[in-house]
């Protein structure tokens, strides 16, 4: 039983906040115009077309048009535009 | 740091360019490093605009080299930055400072009176006692004391039950409520006839008849007298001056005459015309070319066209087009029969005259021959209320 797991199973037991307890990143989505982001690592790529963002289970591909980066803070990352798809690659399973 | 970008516009703000290859680099070395930019936007292949405040573009400093990219600020925008830039134009501060002066004082002045609610008290007799109470246009209104100007007006007008003052601005707004005036109480008299009739009905409420049914009455005759009988308190007579109030219907003949000659002139045209021009500029009419006509009968038609109208109703140049027919007079001969039918039609048309209201009635008429004229008088019988006030008041006696 890995690490990850068995904090994944005490998170359940104690029904704690995943996303804090696990630095699990958060996403929000406002319709198909607003995103907000929290535990992200980093921008990877930066297109009106595409965004690609890091966080610490894998990478976070948004697709669509004329998107922009609202605001980005060390921990938080807002989003705008029309988005048409949202990918994870390379996710490890929590 | 999260909310700058709201208070942005007050606190300064710039907006800065980046180009290089590792623009994500710089965005991530800067979130990393707490530096919050906001409103990012990308231009292919290597340019991004984003806002930031000037402290963070202090701290972004070191970091565009280590991103290989080059930042530069393109505007700077917000309170700070528009204040020093209007702290170098002097006399742009002391324009704007003027203008928000002049503006301050010119709104602690009167500038307009309106009166609301005046109805029939003289808006001119008003404005001149509030000139007198020191509120007119262009009375400075700092200390003015708008309950005593109010209270003092009320007293100059009896007219009005309440009076209320109120400033709106530069407008001085006086509301004016009339008093309800009942009323004059009606003053006693006699009814007199209207017209000469023979009475119909007769039904009296106030006073004591004259006359009675059936009586023929001449204008201006009393009808019902204004004055009472009554026992008194003393259980005497007394007789008391009263509105005498009565309804009167009478049969009244209406009469009308008219005289038909028989031998008449008839005008008829000859065929002739003419036309003149004429050119009005202003107030002065020019002739163009010929003047009146040269007959001594004629019927006339003006036309114009207007060239240029000017601001007032009357235009200010235009040409007069006046067309003349020539008229000739004949001498033309009724036939007796033709006389009177045009002689009746004509005292028909004065009898509808004289009794518009009353229902239609009857004509008789009657035709007499004098010479080469038809003489025809005609009547029509109506029934009317005759009886009206006699202006004369009567007292108590």
């Amino acid at each position: 039983m890995t690490r990850r797991s068995i904090g994944r199973r005490l998170v359940d037991l104690l029904e704690l906040p995943s996303d804090v307890v696990l630095n699990l990143p958060r996403l929000t989505l406002l319709g198909d115009g607003q995103m907000s982001l929290v535990n992200h690592t980093g921008i990877i790529e930066y297109g009106a077309e595409a965004i690609r963002i890091g966080t610490n289970r894998g990478e976070i591909r948004i697709r669509g048009s004329s998107l922009t980066i609202k605001s980005i803070a060390r921990e938080e990352l807002l989003l705008s535009g029309k988005f048409t798809a949202v990918e994870f690659i390379d996710w490890e399973g929590s | 740091m999260g909310f700058y970008h709201f208070w942005a516009p007050a606190a300064g703000y710039l907006v800065i360019l980046i180009q290089g290859p590792g623009l994500e680099r710089l965005l991530n070395l800067a979130s990393a490093n707490g530096i919050y930019l906001w409103d990012i936007r990308r231009h292919p292949p290597d340019l991004m605009v984003a806002k930031i405040g000037p402290r963070g573009y202090r701290a972004l400093r070191p970091y565009p080299r280590r991103a290989r990219c080059r930042a530069s600020i393109r505007r700077k925008s917000g309170l700070p930055f528009l204040l020093l830039r209007l702290g170098r134009r002097p006399g742009f501060i002391l324009g704007f400072l003027g203008f928000i002066s002049a503006i301050a004082i010119l709104t602690g002045f009167i500038w307009r009176i309106e009166l609301v609610g005046a109805g029939s008290i003289p808006a001119s007799r008003l404005r001149r006692d509030l000139r007198v109470l020191g509120l007119y246009p262009g009375v400075w209104r700092g200390k003015m004391d708008k309950d005593a100007i109010r209270r003092k007006l009320a007293q100059l007008t009896p007219e009005a039950a309440w009076i209320g003052l109120e400033f709106r601005g530069v407008v001085a707004v006086v509301r004016v409520v009339q008093r309800a005036v009942p009323p004059p109480a009606e003053k006693a008299g006699d009814l007199v006839a209207a017209q000469d009739g023979l009475i119909e009905s007769m039904v009296v409420y106030r006073g004591t008849a004259v006359v009675a049914e059936g009586d023929a009455v001449r204008a201006g005759q009393l009808l019902v007298s204004g004055r009472e009988v009554r026992i008194g308190s003393g259980g005497g007579l007394v007789s008391l001056a009263v509105p005498a109030e009565a309804k009167v219907r009478a049969r009244i003949w209406e009469t009308a005459q008219a005289e038909v000659p028989l031998v008449h002139w008839r005008e008829e045209p000859s065929g002739r015309r003419m036309t003149v021009l004429r050119l009005r500029l202003g107030r002065w009419l020019l002739d163009l070319g010929r003047h009146g006509p040269p007959w001594a009968w004629y019927a006339m038609t003006r036309s114009r066209r207007t060239l240029l109208q000017g601001r007032n109703r009357l235009p200010l140049v235009e040409i007069v087009i006046d067309r003349y027919d020539e008229i000739v007079l004949h001498q033309a001969r009724r036939t007796e029969a033709e006389a009177i039918a045009d002689g009746a039609e004509e005292v028909r048309a004065l009898l509808r005259a004289r009794a518009p209201d009353d229902p239609p009635a009857p004509v008789q008429l009657t035709e007499r021959r004098e010479g080469s004229w038809i003489s025809i008088s005609g009547s029509i019988e109506v029934r009317r209320e005759i009886a009206v006030r006699d202006r004369r008041v009567i007292g108590d006696g």
